[in-house]
């Protein structure tokens, strides 16, 4: 565990030692913050509620999907991160020296990319905090929500790297993942609801993507935040992402017993 | 005329010190500090057509930055460059004309592609005429095998295919000059031979003037007759290797690393003994003992546990210049 | 003459290059179409439920992004090392390179590379104009044929002359990405959108500063008619291929002095 712990340490301080980026990334942030607020002030034009929908709801709904993105940072960066990561040690051949430490891999990759996790967080919170009160945001409607929001958001984090990691996987096999990388990336932005809340698609797809695993990402979380999901409905949600990140989970197992084999074998 | 003219030349650099974290950055956006930093410093010297000359120094004594003033990527602080008559930085097209560039671990070839198509886009750009071109293309057939890859991606090339494709690469213009930043660098022993035999010919049989930097200084024992040596921008010596060869060439230093601590150490044909701890640096003149012998001396009456030989830095051979002031020969 | 000949000359070496990575290129081609129609599918979704974002259509806006991707396909397919390829060669050294063939070193460096992308783009981009034209029953004459080709070169040279002054900044200071970063964001998403549901000093800063609104923002108003969505000045609907000039000369200045910093500082 101690090790596991130390990993995690370890890949915050580098983040930490690559400032300069973070700063250009808290501007970016900003900016999309602008961007989403004055696209759905265009689209509400003045109106308070359009399709049972609140206006400041709707603008918190697009705050909260800017710094969730800031904190799960799998948009700001060109690749997913894992896979990107992978896919290089696997080239260089260095991927053995990992292989070799008496660490569980995943869990290796899993205290490495939750590192990375506490140093977004620790410039994304003060983001939203300062959001909240410019904006006039709405908070949570109870105790019970924030804390399912919160739930549900772990799990969405589990989510986004159990996929990348299953897709840094195949770069065992083919020793490059920008194709599998670059597609999963694009579904994860259209299907996910980081950009329109799965509430304005047509209902047919909103009940299809809800099933998805990544709508737990985004839109799973933060409706349960702006009170859109709630009671039954929130815990049936929640239901299916835990369901979601076993079953990624038991793959995840599966196919890394299956790389490891296949690397012994061919890449010696 | 000659062929490059160099007189009292200066290049500053102004480089800001910025204070460290955020508050420093910000800091440093209202006052900074301004440091100059003079890379070359009044240099001067005069290749004549046809001449062969080493510009050896250490890292960042200024001799790149002399190379980029030659070639017109650099515009001097203060003093003068000509190359064949024209001032590099002001006439830059033409200078670049007359001069062909092999800068050692760059290459100038497209990477994706064959050799074959970079030197057809390089007749272009330069105007080779197609007679000359055909001719020059057989000449590094013939002495650089450039054919035996030709057709391969350059991607694909070993370290030394690539570095003889530059060779033609940057000879295709005939040109008057070639300058050579460290052409061997990287190179196994045979790959580095034949890059020597290569430039040599061209010097014997084209007249073209080279200069060459390099801090591998039995590059320059082989092709050079005259070596310029730069250290903290200041030309500390200017004339005949052989006179720097005759001075350090047969002294070498042993690194030794015994088992435990070599008390009273002293050999008899040694030139300098300094102990250090466990270590020991042993200097000695092959004239006056073969290193295999004072190995024997060595090991019959000390436990020894690690040796290597080490042949005259050019580190040490600067510091001895120092130490004696400036070489009869040199800076005359 | 010798230029452009050398130019195409370059442009035809680049693109054997880029055939050696076929297998990227065939999935780049789903990926880009998916990425463009998908995000127009989305845009589709909420206008089908707002009806309009600042007084523009789905039509509208499909017309916005379609004409975004033309001039952005072409420059993405020609120029691709324009945008933050600069700081990239000057802190790896590799810019000297440029600077030791006797040609203009910016045409060495626009010719750099292609990217096919940027064909992909393009064609998105066509085909996004066609579905905005038959959602709008545009009526296309021979004349608003000819000045679209012209506006998107127009644009073209804007976005070159935005990127190129924004990388010339590289000469003088180093750490650059984030300029160009933001210029990107700037180029990628806020275009994507009317400029009249921003705020004041962002309409003024992509009109005057960084003129990205002239790419598809103002042409649109006179492509669809819209005269009522005009900013600043009526005339700016046809002004975009002057602004590109004037851009381009402007962002010529610049990199010129960025140059000549070059060689007073190397690097």
């Amino acid at each position: 565990m101690r090790a596991y712990l130390e990993i995690a340490k370890k890949s915050f301080q580098e983040m930490l030692s690559s400032r300069g980026e973070a700063l250009i990334r808290l501007l970016a942030m900003l900016l999309s913050l602008y961007l989403l607020r004055s696209f759905w002030k265009g689209l509400y034009a003045g109106s308070d509620e359009v399709q049972g929908m609140k206006f400041t709801s709707m603008l918190t709904y697009a705050t909260l999907s800017v710094i969730t993105g800031g904190i799960l940072n799998i948009f700001g960066l060109l690749q997913v991160y894992i896979a990107y990561w992978m896919a290089r040690k696997m080239r260089s051949g260095e991927i053995v020296m990992d292989l070799l430490k008496p660490t569980d891999f995943e869990l290796y990759l899993f205290s490495h990319s939750t590192g990375r996790l506490a140093f977004n967080l620790m410039f994304s919170v003060p983001v939203a905090i300062l959001a909240f009160i410019v904006f006039r945001l709405e908070p949570p409607p109870g105790p019970a929500a924030a804390f399912l929001f919160m739930g549900s958001l772990a799990i969405g984090y589990l989510l986004v790297f159990l996929i990348d990691f299953l897709v840094s996987l195949i770069a065992f096999w083919t020793t490059q993942t920008r194709g599998v990388g670059g597609f999963t990336r694009l579904i994860i932005a259209l299907l996910s609801g980081s950009f329109i809340p799965l509430w304005f698609f047509p209902a047919w797809a909103r009940d299809a993507l809800s099933w998805l695993p990544f709508s737990s990402i985004y839109h799973a979380p933060l409706s349960i935040f702006i009170g859109k999901l709630k009671g039954a409905e929130a815990m049936k949600t929640i239901a299916v992402q835990v369901a979601w990140a076993l079953v990624l989970f038991a793959l995840s197992r599966v196919l890394w017993s299956r790389a490891r084999r296949h690397l012994m074998i061919h890449a010696g | 005329m000659a062929e490059i003219e160099v007189k009292d030349l200066c290049k500053e650099f102004t480089t800001y010190v910025r204070g460290h974290g955020l508050a420093g950055s910000v800091g440093s956006l209202l006052s900074r500090n301004r440091t100059v930093r003079k890379a070359v410093n009044h240099v001067g010297f005069i290749v004549e057509k046809g001449e062969m000359v080493g510009y050896v120094g250490p890292n960042g004594a200024g001799k790149s930055t002399t190379i980029k003033m030659l070639t017109g990527i650099l515009y001097p602080t203060s003093g003068t460059v000509r190359v064949c008559g024209l001032c590099p930085s002001k006439d830059r097209k033409h200078n670049l004309m007359h001069i062909g560039t092999v800068f050692g671990q760059r290459t100038q070839l497209w990477w994706d592609l064959p050799l074959i198509e970079s030197l057809e886009l390089l007749r272009y750009i330069y105007k080779v005429s197609t007679k000359s071109y055909k001719e020059n293309i057989e000449r590094f057939c013939d002495i650089l095998d450039i054919d035996e890859f030709m057709q391969t991606p350059v991607r694909q090339l070993s370290l030394g295919q690539r570095m003889r494709g530059d060779l033609a690469a940057a000879l295709l213009h005939d040109p008057d000059i070639l300058y050579l930043d460290e052409p061997t660098i990287g190179l196994d022993v045979v790959a580095k031979e034949r890059i020597r035999l290569f430039i040599a010919e061209l010097n014997r049989e084209r007249k073209t003037t080279v200069v060459l930097t390099t801090h591998d200084l039995t590059d320059i024992g082989t092709l050079c007759r005259r070596i310029i040596i730069i250290d903290t921008g200041r030309i500390i010596y200017d004339g005949p290797v052989e006179e720097i060869r005759k001075r350090f060439g047969s002294e070498s230093s042993l690194l030794v690393v015994f088992k435990e601590e070599p008390r009273g150490l002293s050999l008899q044909d040694a030139e300098e003994i300094v102990v250090d701890g466990l270590q020991a640096r042993i200097r000695f003149d092959r004239r006056r003992i073969a290193a295999s012998d004072l190995i024997g001396a060595l090991l019959k009456e000390y436990p020894v546990s690690d040796l290597t030989i080490e042949d005259t830095s050019l580190e040490r051979i600067i510091r001895e210049i120092y130490l004696e002031g400036k070489l009869d020969a040199g800076l005359s | 003459m010798f230029n452009l000949r050398l130019f195409f000359k370059l442009f035809a070496l680049n693109l054997k290059a880029q055939l050696e990575y076929r297998v990227d290129f065939i999935v780049s081609v789903f990926q880009i179409m998916l990425l463009q129609l998908g995000s127009l599918g989305l845009i589709w979704i909420v206008l089908d439920r707002f009806h309009d974002l600042g007084g523009w259509t789905f039509g509208e806006v499909a017309f916005l992004v379609g004409l975004r991707l033309l001039s952005h396909g072409i420059l993405i397919l020609f120029f691709p090392d324009i945008r933050g390829g600069v700081n990239e060669y000057i802190v790896s050294g590799e810019f000297d390179r440029f600077l030791l063939k006797p040609v203009n070193p910016l045409l060495l460096l626009v010719a750099n590379s292609v990217l096919l992308n940027g064909f992909t783009d393009f064609s998105s981009g066509m085909a996004i104009v066609a579905i905005a034209s038959t959602t709008l029953h545009l009526h296309w004459t021979v004349m608003k044929i000819f000045f679209l080709a012209v506006v998107v070169l127009g644009a073209l040279l804007i976005e070159v002359s935005v990127y190129l002054a924004a990388s010339s900044v590289s000469f003088w200071i180093l750490k650059l990405e984030a300029l160009t970063d933001i210029t990107f964001q700037f180029h990628e998403q806020f275009i994507l959108y009317p400029l009249n549901i921003y705020g004041k000093p962002i309409q003024a800063l992509l009109t005057f500063v960084i003129p990205f609104a002239f790419v598809n923002y103002y042409p649109a108003i006179y492509f669809l008619d819209k005269s009522s969505a005009v900013l600043f000045h009526p005339a700016f609907a046809y002004a975009t291929p002057a602004v590109g000039i004037l851009a381009f000369a402007g962002a010529y200045l610049i990199w010129k002095r960025g140059l000549r910093a070059y060689g007073s500082t190397g690097s």
